[in-house]
């Protein structure tokens, strides 16, 4: 009975809370469909060739039928290799060994949109068998499969956890240092010591990163002993994990950078909060946004992105991340990142010192 | 207390100092004019939401005033803030905001240092004031398994640390016993005696009198009297007597 008591008066207490109502019920409802509506309207920029450039490198009636099909186009290079790698094709058929029954079909098997357009041309030979006679479709892949299998599922998942891990490790102790002092009312004593508030907040930003960024190395390192450990438990066969030295260091330092953005928008999100607890509750819509932008970088091809996505926020940092998982460190992608990474660190740094010489956001009733 | 101009840098000068909170149709603290001189303590005197604690926080820059000024050891609250705080020593009343999983020593030191104070001078101070205050016993252990004297001593010490020019405490005693009340009264006394400027916020008019050379009374957040404290008492037969009147409490015979 007294818990039924307790319970009502909580509920009612948190149903009163127009804040935590807007955070946890109006945001997550206005959130997904602008998170959706943007990627739709990203997506759909980025991919609008609906069309796969294939070369076909084939005569006869199999030329025909492939340059009928509406999601073939026709496209030429002098070195079909080369051209798979630059992303000016996305895939190629040539001649078989049997040069009357079978063909090869080269495709980059580290890229996305080259697996689409291999697994579509293939499925479009496949339903000549029954009027052409039997094809047999050689699949060429550029990379060896194992090593390709590990650099793809990398590519998914260092993006992911680390986002993840980045936004989510430094949160309870942003809220516990900034919130955390309202509610243990040393706020007031700390500001009022001979220290400027900038250089508190400073201090304060500075420890949640260190260890916020602990926090992520202790995760990922858990993670590697798990997959060491019992690699069956992340992939049904074993992979190559092969990854050098360079592209982990540019990993890491993308991870620092990444839990100073997310340090800087938790305390400044402390600050404004009343408490703990609503400070953790405004971190939730940034695993969202998190979430999202790994999506968006996932699911768009490297070769063929549009040019403006090492300009968009923490997309270009996923991207970096998904091609220093690959091994493959662009720099035309892991520059920029890096570079707006400081800029977007500075910026939220600058409105957590603002918020805090705010009163209106300090000492918020 | 005088209303006399003060000099540049000594004790505390309040002219018209108010503040309205955002979204408030009153003032908190309404029109303030005061004086306080280095060497004697003035006694901040009123009921709940009387205007006080406002009062304090300004003073401490910690909340901005709406309108007029208040001038600290010659530096401008609004102006010259990290000059002010730098001067004083605040004590905020009823909460001693310590932090729990650090040791006494460790929150005092930590002022210390956020006041600029040498490792050496901090070590110096502190082995004074954990005699004066009596907290040997305690001065290593986690605040978070103390008494409320305990946490009150400490609070008070990491106040003194830096040695400020200007003591405000606010509620200094609140909650404790007697032992504990006057080896906190004996060292604000001690303070005055060594030249400090102190205002004493309190509720408790027995402790204001005993302790207070000068009394500003503040109802509904400004001033209804204030001087020193003979002079605030004329034609009563005491503080507490004055006070009543003074806040709209009539005494009953």
């Amino acid at each position: 009975m007294r818990v039924m008591f307790i319970l009502k008066k909580e509920l009612t207490d948190i149903v009163r809370d127009r804040r935590t109502v807007i955070i946890s019920v109006i945001v997550p409802l206005l959130l997904f469909p602008m998170v959706f509506f943007t990627m739709r309207g990203m997506t759909g920029s980025g991919d609008t060739t609906e069309s796969f450039r294939i070369s076909i490198r084939v005569q006869g009636q199999l030329r025909e039928i492939l340059l009928n099909d509406p999601k073939v186009s026709l496209a030429e290079v002098d070195d079909v290799k080369q051209g798979i790698r630059e992303g000016s094709i996305d895939a190629a058929v040539k001649e078989g060994h049997d040069k009357k029954t079978g063909v090869r079909l080269l495709y980059d098997n580290i890229d996305r949109r080259s697996i689409d357009a291999a697994s579509h041309v293939a499925a479009l030979l496949k339903s000549m068998n029954s009027n052409a006679g039997q094809i047999h479709v050689e699949m060429m892949p550029m990379h060896p499969v194992k090593k390709a299998g590990g650099w793809l599922f990398l590519s998914t998942l260092v993006p992911v956890f680390l986002f993840i891990f980045c936004c989510a490790c430094p949160l309870p102790i942003a809220a516990d240092i900034s919130a955390g002092e309202k509610e243990r009312k040393s706020l007031e004593p700390l500001l009022s010591t001979g220290t400027s508030r900038t250089v508190i907040i400073l201090g304060k930003l500075e420890a949640v990163t260190i260890a916020g960024f602990v926090s992520v190395t202790a995760f990922c390192t858990g993670l590697l002993i798990s997959y060491l450990l019992s690699p069956s438990v992340f992939t049904e066969s074993s992979m190559d994990f092969s990854v050098s030295l360079w592209s982990i260091a540019i990993i890491l330092m993308i991870a620092l950078i990444l839990t100073m953005i997310f340090s800087a928008i938790e305390i400044a999100a402390g600050v404004f909060a009343r408490s703990s607890r609503e400070a953790q509750l405004m971190g939730m819509p940034i695993l969202v946004i998190c979430m999202t932008a790994v999506y968006m970088a996932g699911a768009v091809s490297l070769k063929t992105m549009p040019a403006y996505y090492p300009h968009v926020p923490l997309v270009n940092i996923a991207l970096a991340l998904r091609t220093c998982a690959m091994d493959i460190p662009r720099m035309d992608i892991v520059i920029p990142a890096i570079i707006w990474g400081v800029v977007y660190g500075g910026i939220l740094s600058f409105l957590a010192v603002f918020l805090f010489h705010r009163e209106w956001a300090v000492y918020r009733t | 207390m005088s209303n006399t101009v003060l000099t540049e840098t000594a004790g505390i000068a309040v002219k018209g100092l108010s503040k309205k909170f955002k979204g408030s149709v009153v003032y908190a603290v309404d029109n303030l004019s005061f004086v306080c001189r280095p060497g004697e303590i003035t006694g901040l005197l009123g009921e709940n939401g009387a205007g006080k604690t406002t009062t304090l926080r300004m003073l401490s820059t910690m909340i901005k005033p709406t309108s007029g000024s208040a001038v600290i050891c010659g530096y401008d609250v609004e102006k010259h803030s990290s000059h002010v705080r730098r001067t004083i020593g605040v004590l905020f009343g009823g909460v001693t905001g310590l932090y729990d999983r650090l040791t006494a020593r460790e929150n005092i030191l930590y002022f210390a240092g956020l006041n600029g104070v040498s490792v050496e001078t901090a070590a110096t101070r502190l082995e004074e004031l954990v005699i004066m205050l009596d907290m040997t016993e305690y001065i290593d252990r986690r605040a978070g398994t103390f008494s409320t004297g305990m946490l009150q001593k400490t609070a008070i010490a990491r106040t003194l640390i830096h040695d400020p020019r200007v003591l405000l405490l606010d509620e200094p005693a609140a909650g404790l016993d007697m032992g504990s009340s006057r080896i906190i009264y004996d060292a604000i006394n001690h303070y005055r005696n060594q030249g400090k400027t102190v205002i004493l916020s309190s509720h408790d008019i027995g402790v204001a009198s005993a302790l207070c050379d000068n009394a500003i009374i503040l109802h509904g957040g400004g001033s209804v009297a204030q001087g020193a404290i003979n002079e605030v008492i004329k034609g009563f037969s005491s503080l507490e007597d004055a006070f009543m009147e003074y806040t709209g409490y009539r005494i009953h015979d």
